[in-house]
């Protein structure tokens, strides 16, 4: 006999039929706002914003490795900060303010501009 | 909704939802109502109370879709929601009661016979359930009443299938017990 299940036809809330469906009703209208917004989800603007995280990661990530590969290619080259300017000149054929400049930031664009105009 | 299968998995549902299509809401909430009804007069004990957070938890489920991280479960995870809210609610309530007097039925509206018999009926066996434990209202009435498996109940309530098993049998003993031999042969299916 306890095998036989309760018959809860009396709770059941879709019975009503009518009272069922303004629930649901109810619960679409309140819903409604977020489902548009969704919609609204597939403009090329709304995407990028959504993945404006990944985006901002990656773009973190590719200037790390950036910043690591410069920094091997400077080693590889014998270019680190004891290498006199005037050898890097040199081998770069640039000016020394030039060289100094890719060395270090102490020389400001503009001098190594200057310079090199003078130089030549 | 666009999908080529006549019955959409619950993942394919909440898929469309994601893209603000509101039929696929529409399905899951009537695929789910029930149960999610079911879990909440588990934890409240009261129909009309049930029925509102219910609602509430369907609005706020889908609301919150995104955080659903595995749609094929979307089931357990509104379930879940249903008893949050459901749990919430009861703990608002039983402030509320000891704060002021609760007023008698607030919408009493003119009925016929059927629909009283029918309110009276429902009234016996929402008393009849306030004797049992939460969890055992929740399984008697997911297996019962919207004729979920144990699987299905272990799965959503995180316990196991004997745990749920044993749950069910001590329910329907209990509530065979209170309801009597009359009420349970009005209660026979035709």
């Amino acid at each position: 006999m306890n095998e036989d299940p309760i018959d809860f036809t009396f709770l059941d809330p879709t019975v009503d039929a009518a009272a069922f469906e303004r629930r649901v009703s109810q619960i679409r209208f309140a819903a409604s706002g977020v489902m548009a917004r969704r919609r609204a989800g597939g403009t090329p603007f709304v995407f990028v914003a959504r993945w404006r995280a990944p985006l901002i990661a990656a773009l973190l990530l590719v200037t790390f490795i950036s910043i690591a590969l410069l920094r091997t290619v400077r080693v590889d080259a014998g270019l680190d900060a004891d290498t006199p300017s005037d050898e890097v000149a040199e081998v770069l054929g640039a000016t020394t303010p030039m060289s100094e400049l890719l060395l270090s930031t102490a020389a400001s664009p503009t001098d190594a501009l200057l310079d090199g105009g003078m130089t030549q | 909704m666009s999908t080529s299968s006549p019955t959409p998995s619950d993942a394919d549902l909440v898929a469309l939802a994601l893209r603000g299509d509101g039929d696929a809401a529409d399905v899951l909430v009537r695929r789910y109502y029930r149960a999610a009804f079911a879990v909440a007069l588990g934890v409240l004990g009261n129909r009309q109370d049930a029925e509102d957070v219910c609602q509430e938890a369907f609005v706020k489920a889908l609301d919150r879709l995104e955080d659903c991280r595995d749609p094929s479960r979307f089931a357990p995870w509104m379930m879940t929601i249903a008893r949050n809210r459901a749990l919430s609610y009861h703990t608002y309530r039983r402030i509320r009661e000891t704060s002021e007097l609760r007023p008698e039925i607030a919408e009493a509206k003119d009925s016929p016979a059927e629909d009283a018999t029918r309110a009276e009926l429902g009234a016996r066996l929402e008393a009849a359930l306030a004797g049992l434990t939460a969890v055992q209202r929740e399984v008697v009435l997911l297996h019962d009443m919207d004729g979920w498996t144990h699987g299905q109940i272990a799965e959503a309530l995180q316990m196991t299938e004997v745990r749920s098993r044993q749950h069910l049998f001590v329910a329907r003993k209990l509530l065979r017990e209170r309801l009597g031999l009359p009420m349970l042969k009005e209660y026979t299916h035709e």
